[in-house]
């Protein structure tokens, strides 16, 4: 489920394919996310500049952005995408994929780039090769971003973690505010509206990132060297 | 708990999980799942495995652990002697 590719794996220079480092972001994307939610709560009530013209609000989604789009949880990052590429159509049998050049070609049936494979691959995708542009299903797909049967469970179970811990955070927040006296303000209920939604769309990402164990670690048996 | 021999025979065959993993349609992490034994294949990944070794699915996934060839191979050529 995590990247194939070592370069998104790499955080501020750091190698993140060790499970303990990749705990280690997490917490610091979501620790770093609840203060900056926490200051701009307590900012929109004092600052009459951010109150007005919905400056809070701005910045509270220019914090769930970052979240979202650009720390280490984002889409396409360290974890591979949910969903195929854009190129995805969909189809009765789960969508096509539509192939318009050797690239396409090579990444659908050997899951790399026509340079990147060797010689006899090359010929073997020259001889499937047809100028234009043609849909195929995606389940035949073998391109790395293509989800296989592991991660589509693995998947499952991290949306449903994602979910029990998003209700558990609820039912909490509900006695936190049933008990509370003071009356709540519009930038208590956009900052709780906000966490609700980044934790809920980033949750399964940080769920995998949080249990998938290292890749490089192996099995018992270390009699192949990899490629 | 399936049990199964992939890493074995992998190394048997001198492949690597890339090769392995792209001749039967996986990534490459899942092959080491499956050899570590986190993960149950579906039946159609034990037939697509089953297919790659050319061997029986029973040759490769069990309910018990395998016994070493070692055990199995030297008793036989005992008998056979």
């Amino acid at each position: 489920m995590l990247s194939a590719d070592p370069k998104k794996l790499r955080l501020l220079g750091i190698d993140m394919h060790a499970r303990g480092r990749r705990r280690s972001a997490v917490v610091l994307t979501y620790g770093v996310y609840l203060i900056a939610m926490g200051w701009l709560v307590r900012e929109t009530r004092s600052v009459p500049g951010l109150r007005e013209y919905y400056g809070g609000y701005w910045l509270m989604l220019l914090a769930s952005s970052w979240v979202m789009g650009f720390s280490f949880l984002r889409e396409g990052g360290a974890v591979k995408r949910f969903k195929l590429p854009v190129w995805r159509v969909r189809g009765e049998e789960g969508g096509w994929v539509l192939l318009r050049n050797l690239d396409d070609w090579a990444k659908y049936n050997y899951g790399d780039t026509f340079d990147a494979l060797p010689e006899e691959r090359q010929q073997e995708v020259l001889r499937k090769y047809r100028v234009g542009n043609y849909f195929f299903p995606a389940s035949g797909s073998r391109t790395p971003d293509r989800l296989d049967e592991r991660e589509v469970a693995e998947l499952d179970r991290a949306s449903k973690r994602t979910l029990t811990l998003l209700c558990t955070f609820c039912f909490s927040l509900a006695g936190a505010y049933a008990a509370r006296n003071a009356v709540l303000r519009r930038e208590d209920v956009a900052a709780v509206l906000f966490t609700l939604g980044t934790f809920a769309m980033s949750g399964p990402k940080a769920s995998i990132l949080w249990n998938e164990p290292d890749p490089r670690i192996g099995a018992d048996l270390k009699l192949v060297q990899e490629g | 708990m399936i049990y199964n021999r992939i890493a074995v025979l992998r190394a048997e065959r001198s492949l690597t999980r890339q090769t392995l993993a792209r001749e039967i349609g996986v990534n490459p992490q899942t092959i080491g799942f499956l050899e570590r034994g986190d993960y149950v294949p579906s039946l159609e990944l034990a037939f697509k495995l089953s297919r790659f070794f050319s061997l029986p699915v029973e040759a490769i996934f069990s309910p018990d652990p395998f016994r070493p060839l070692s055990e199995q191979v030297y008793p036989l050529r005992k008998k056979e002697a």
